[in-house]
């Protein structure tokens, strides 16, 4: 069987209900869905608990994918929606009652550690879209054609999104993205 | 400074990270069951932390109530990162919590009091002594785990009755530790709970007439994560009078538990009875919920012969509920289970084998019941798989003498088997529910 046969056929009895070949669909997809989990809330717990969520969203929503679609981009766009929700409803958001010092690492040297506080401090402050546009492009590594489809907009529109969340975190900072 | 583009990498990848086996292996039963299970975080990480914290606090005020307890180590060595070898035959590995790969255990001071915190992240392997840095002459009596990187201690100096209560934070695994002093909390042992990250409760018992038959209580609240505290409730706990709609004064305090930031139970056992006050005001007020008592009888029928225990509800969805009510009254002495499937509104009452037995709910329809001791057939676990409507035997591959035990999901758990001198307990784990349990080498 096709590779692509192989997939409309996973896709059809996953909308019929079968769990398993609802869970090999999702399974190349279920690390970048971490991954972009895990940089948006910083918290293990909270990231799986995102990623279960769109899981079986996502199952619920499956009529709605396009067979021959790629299931990536459309899969990523539920898992930063679940993000969204959760960082306005949970409560860990608010936690930091008492303020924790940062550990620092012996091996660091000063410098680096300041920087690196710093740009983590900053990506914290940067609007959750912005922080999802650097993510898509910088840490899943995806195409801005994809970053754009995850973003729900046009490829263009993603780069400038992706300017404005570089120059937030610094002011000036210009880096290339590709057209 | 500069920030080129591998440093903005590198800050989006320190963040990031891969999903852990054990995530792999419960979204993959969730989705193989073809149905959503009920999360196992954060409710059940709350609910894990509140019970962990009301058991610790429970098992001492039970083991050295009003007594003064022997403070054994002197003080922890400040936020420590080396591995501990297993611990030594002095101290109990006493109770845990798994949050996935990440978890927490106690060890305890053969005199009762808590030796260690204890860390893991790699499901059990490893542990890493995580104590913070305590003064001289004080002891943790209590502990709420929050998730697998957030956690709260308690201590207090070895006068009970006369020192303050100090709450210690962490939400980087233990390794650091932030101090501060809850105002006007003096402590006579206590039950501290948080709901979620900002709404906690800490309840503070009086001293206790004769055989637990009646004893107050101050209930203090925070909703800014424990930067300040304030008195909501009080049931004549001198110096102060019980203020309006305070909870009952009859029984021994033992559990207190919250739902979220409003509704929540705290409850009470003793010889003839057991209490069980709710509160949808976050605290202020409280009112007795009616339970169902064992046999169509009264509690005071059922705990005539001897004191019952109610566990507060935990809660593994927003609707379905449980606790646990041990009796034992000699003629009885068995375990119930309540389950609510709305909320903790109504309750209904199941018998669970064995006595003393430890129940945990991992969804509102699984869940694994430990007995204090093996039954006639040997066997020591036993799963439900409607709710706790009904208990089957789970054949193991190893009899256990289990002491606290904790799942992550219906397949994997960790069970702590305790010694026959209770001073020690080896870990154990299953990946196949139950049916076959591993010796974990701790190291």
């Amino acid at each position: 069987m096709s590779e692509d046969l192989l997939l409309a056929d996973q896709l059809r009895r996953a909308r019929a209900g079968d769990g398993p070949a609802f869970a090999e669909l999702l399974a190349p997809v279920l690390d970048p869905a971490f991954r972009l989990a895990m940089t948006m809330l910083k918290d293990r717990p909270a990231a799986e608990d995102a990623v279960q969520e769109a899981a079986f969203k996502s199952w619920r929503k499956l009529d709605r994918f396009r067979s021959g679609s790629d299931l990536r981009p459309w899969f990523l766009a539920i898992v930063a929606n679940e993000c969204r929700t959760a960082r306005r409803s949970r409560w860990w958001r608010l936690v930091p009652l008492i303020d924790t010092p940062p550990t620092i690492p012996a091996a660091s040297s000063e410098g680096a550690w300041a920087d690196r506080i710093d740009l983590d401090s900053a990506l914290d402050r940067l609007p959750k879209q912005h922080l999802l546009a650097l993510t898509l492009y910088y840490n899943l590594d995806l195409p801005i054609e994809e970053v754009a489809r995850v973003l729900g907009c046009s490829p263009n529109a993603a780069r400038q999104r992706i300017h404005r969340a570089l120059g937030a975190i610094r002011p000036g900072l210009v880096m290339e993205v590709d057209q | 400074m500069s920030l080129d583009e591998r440093d903005l990498r590198r800050a989006l990848d320190a963040r990031s990270g891969e999903p852990s086996g054990a995530f792999r292996a419960r979204l993959s039963t969730a989705l193989e069951a073809g149905r959503p299970v009920a999360r196992t975080t954060p409710t059940l990480a709350v609910v894990a932390a509140v019970c962990l914290a009301v058991v610790t606090v429970g098992v001492l005020l039970l083991a050295g109530h009003g007594a003064r307890v022997t403070h054994g180590p002197g003080p922890a060595s400040g936020p420590r990162t080396q591995t501990t070898p297993t611990p030594a035959a002095a101290f109990a590995f006493g109770s845990m919590a798994m949050f996935g790969e990440d978890g927490w255990a106690v060890t305890y001071q053969s005199a009762g009091p808590i030796a260690d915190l204890l860390r893991t992240g790699d499901g059990g392997n490893s542990w890493v002594v995580v104590t913070p840095q305590i003064a001289k002459g004080t002891f943790i009596f209590g502990f709420a785990l929050i998730d697998g990187n957030r956690a709260w201690l308690m201590t207090a100096n070895d006068s009970l009755g006369s020192g303050l209560a100090d709450l210690w934070a962490t939400a980087d695994g233990g390794q650091t530790w932030s101090q501060t002093t809850a105002p006007a909390i003096v402590f006579r042992g206590a039950l501290i709970t948080f709901s979620d990250g900002t709404n906690g409760w800490l309840a503070t018992p009086g001293e206790p007439a004769s055989q637990y038959q009646q004893q107050g209580i101050v209930i203090d609240r925070t909703t800014d994560g424990g930067k300040t505290w304030q008195l909501v409730a009080q049931t004549d706990f001198p110096p102060g009078r019980s203020t309006a709609g305070a909870p009952s004064v009859n029984c021994g305090k033992q559990d207190l538990s919250f739902l979220n930031a409003r509704v929540g139970w705290l409850t009470g056992g003793c010889t003839g009875g057991v209490t069980f006050d709710m509160t949808t005001d976050g605290g202020v007020t409280w009112r007795a919920q009616s339970l169902a008592a064992p046999h169509g009888a009264t509690f005071s029928t059922d705990c005539e012969g001897g004191p019952c225990s109610l566990s507060a509800p935990r809660f593994v969805s927003a609707g379905y509920g449980y606790m646990v009510l041990n009796d034992t009254e000699p003629t009885a002495n068995r375990s119930w289970i309540y389950v609510s499937p709305d909320g903790g509104r109504h309750w209904t009452l199941h018998a669970v084998p064995g006595q003393g037995t430890r129940v945990t709910m991992v969804t509102a329809s699984v869940g694994f019941a430990s007995l204090a001791t093996t039954d006639s057939a040997g066997r020591w676990l036993y799963r439900t798989d409607d709710g706790g409507t009904s208990w089957q035997p789970v054949i193991a591959n190893v009899q256990l003498s289990p002491g606290p035990l904790d799942c992550v999901s219906v397949s994997r758990c960790w069970a702590l088997s305790q010694s026959q001198a209770g001073s020690s307990a080896q870990l154990y784990e299953t990946t196949d529910g139950g049916r076959t349990w591993t010796a974990m080498t701790v190291g």
